[in-house]
């Protein structure tokens, strides 16, 4: 499992010397620090950043915004055009940018940044602001970008955000960055297929399950069906319910063995979803499936490669 | 070079249009014309009842061409100093500070855009919106043709240090709060040759700042005598003035730029 001591250190040896992509659940200091650690082994590479404090050109409309930094990267009008149909924002385009929504100005900040290019780009919680639409043009901008050899770095969002785009997750305990994906895939995959079948029909007793969580002093008994997905993180399960996580003493695999015949199932390491409440599977490389999920929030949660191929199996025949 | 030709080109048109989209700064534009223009007629009623006075007395004709010289001088004089004053500060230091306070300046250069660029741009365009100005105050003030010329030479060449200096004071600025403080410096330096009619010493310190130079250039060139010895001092003066804001400006601009 990759470890490191340092946020600079992680920048130095996955961004600069591997060139692989790397996505931080982390502390804002580490957030500020992971910029200047980008902005140090960037070199001569066109960079992009997307600061969450970006803002100014209050006058400027997005089209006119978009044409200045057009002229500054050096695109065409035809590119502009490209930028405003792909991050839905032709019909404000002349919107002022003091009168867009956060949604909108996130968009437009990833149009800026689509106009240059770039080779290396740095994200501050780029997720942060969007909803499910504009979630998938992003993440299908940066999967593009991916594939054409651009390395990403984002911080500062949840880990489950960081687990949706390529590259490797990690998070950070007391200044120190583990990943968040090294060895989990393959060893954790096998034995999850064959709990799931041992299914107890045919007994007339009423089964009664509840998931026993934590909520304040009290303990509340979750009925499987009120919860969206199980999460891990940083060493504590939660089960999401109605947009509220509740911890839970449970570990991942009794709550994996537990919820599969309610219909759930373990679509990452760190991830148990209830089957019921997804609505869609996200593909934007080879290797990242997401899963968006009908709750409020529309949340999405990462499906790994190896677990894809499972799920689609079990769904299929039932 | 292309490239760095076509960021400029980008970075003056941004800042033109953001000037001409914001009222504030079209205000401190117009503000020095309509001062001329007040003073004009403050002065042209002045003139005229001095004139009248004289009238009587003999070499009348000489007195009035000295009051009207000197009517023109002042009309000048409060031409530049108004102009180089609120142009450099409600372009440089409140522009500036704004492009601060917003992170404006943080995007570009985080857009592979270079600080030497920002501020190239942004100076080239206040030096141009402020002899604009300049050259309206000098139809609206009504002076003879013949001063144009050297009017506007003197225009330019009293800016240049202001410029620099404001440019400076801009990116010191945290946000527009305290750019309001900084130009009070600004503002009080470039107009103390307007004031120094009010006092003698004050007349003799205002020689020495930075736009007390192309004051002196202006009183000789509205008395015909700017290619005199008598103009190598100011010109030294505003020659010392354009050095030191160059030296100011090489030192802290990179520094007070990534400074947030």
């Amino acid at each position: 499992m990759a470890e490191y001591s340092s946020v600079e250190a992680l920048i130095e040896s996955e961004v600069a010397s591997a060139g692989r992509s790397v996505h931080l659940e982390c502390s804002r200091d580490t957030v500020r620090r992971a910029r200047a650690a980008v902005e140090a082994v960037q070199g001569n590479r066109r960079g992009a950043y997307f600061l969450e404090s970006d803002g100014g050109f209050d006058r400027d409309t997005v089209e006119s915004y978009l044409r200045f930094f057009g002229r500054i990267s050096g695109s065409g009008r035809k590119d502009v055009a490209a930028a405003l149909a792909h991050f839905g924002l032709e019909n404000c385009a002349r919107t002022l940018v003091s009168k867009l929504t956060a949604e909108r100005k996130a968009l437009l900040g990833f149009a800026r940044m689509s106009l240059f290019e770039p080779e290396i780009c740095f994200c501050e919680r780029p997720l942060l602001e969007l909803g499910p639409e504009a979630r998938s043009w992003v993440l299908s901008w940066i999967a593009d970008r991916t594939d054409a050899g651009t390395v990403f770095v984002t911080a500062g969002q949840p880990l489950r955000e960081a687990l949706l785009m390529p590259g490797v997750a990690f998070w950070e305990e007391e200044g120190r960055i583990f990943s968040a994906d090294l060895g989990s895939d393959a060893g954790a995959a096998d034995g999850a297929g064959e709990s799931a079948e041992t299914d107890l029909l045919g007994d007339d007793e009423v089964r009664i399950c509840k998931i026993a969580v934590k909520a304040g002093e009290a303990t509340l008994l979750l009925d499987p069906r009120e919860i969206d997905f199980v999460e891990s993180a940083n060493r504590v399960n939660y089960a999401s319910v109605r947009g509220e996580l509740y911890p839970t003493a449970l570990t991942m695999d009794e709550l994996e063995e537990t919820l599969a015949r309610y219909g759930f199932f373990r679509c990452h390491r760190s991830y148990i979803v209830n089957m019921q409440k997804v609505s869609r599977v996200e593909r934007y490389t080879r290797n990242t499936f997401n899963l968006v999920l009908s709750d409020a929030a529309h949340t999405s949660l990462p499906l790994s490669k190896g677990r894809a191929e499972e799920m689609r199996e079990r769904f299929r025949r039932k | 070079m292309n490239a760095s030709v076509r960021k400029l080109g980008a970075l003056m048109g941004k800042d033109v249009t953001d000037m001409l989209k914001n009222p504030t700064m079209i205000v401190c534009i117009v503000m020095p014309v309509a001062f001329v223009l007040l003073y004009r007629y403050i002065m042209g009623n002045v003139g005229g009842s001095m004139g009248m006075m004289g009238g009587a007395d003999m070499g009348a004709d000489a007195d009035m061409e000295t009051v009207e010289g000197l009517i023109t001088y002042v009309l000048l004089n409060t031409a530049l100093c108004m102009t180089i004053g609120m142009t450099s500060s409600a372009m440089l230091v409140y522009g500036l500070a704004e492009e601060k306070e917003k992170h404006t300046l943080r995007t570009l250069m985080l857009a592979n855009v270079s600080a030497e660029q920002i501020m190239l741009a942004r100076g080239l365009v206040t030096l141009v919106v402020t002899a604009v100005v300049e050259a309206l105050c000098f139809f609206v003030s009504g002076a003879p043709m013949h001063l144009f010329a050297p009017y506007m030479a003197i225009g330019v060449l009293g800016a240049l240090p202001i410029i620099l200096l404001s440019l400076v004071l801009g990116l010191a600025s945290r946000d527009q709060m305290t750019a309001g403080l900084y130009s009070v410096p600004i503002l009080l330096v470039v107009i103390a040759p307007m004031l120094s009619g009010f006092s003698p010493m004050l007349g003799d310190i205002a020689r020495f700042l930075p736009t007390g130079g192309a004051a002196s250039l202006l009183r000789l060139a509205t008395e015909g005598a700017l290619f005199g010895s008598e103009a190598v001092l100011p010109l030294a003066v505003t020659a010392a003035w354009i050095v030191l804001g160059l030296v100011v400006f090489k030192l802290l601009y990179r520094k007070l730029a990534t400074d947030n």
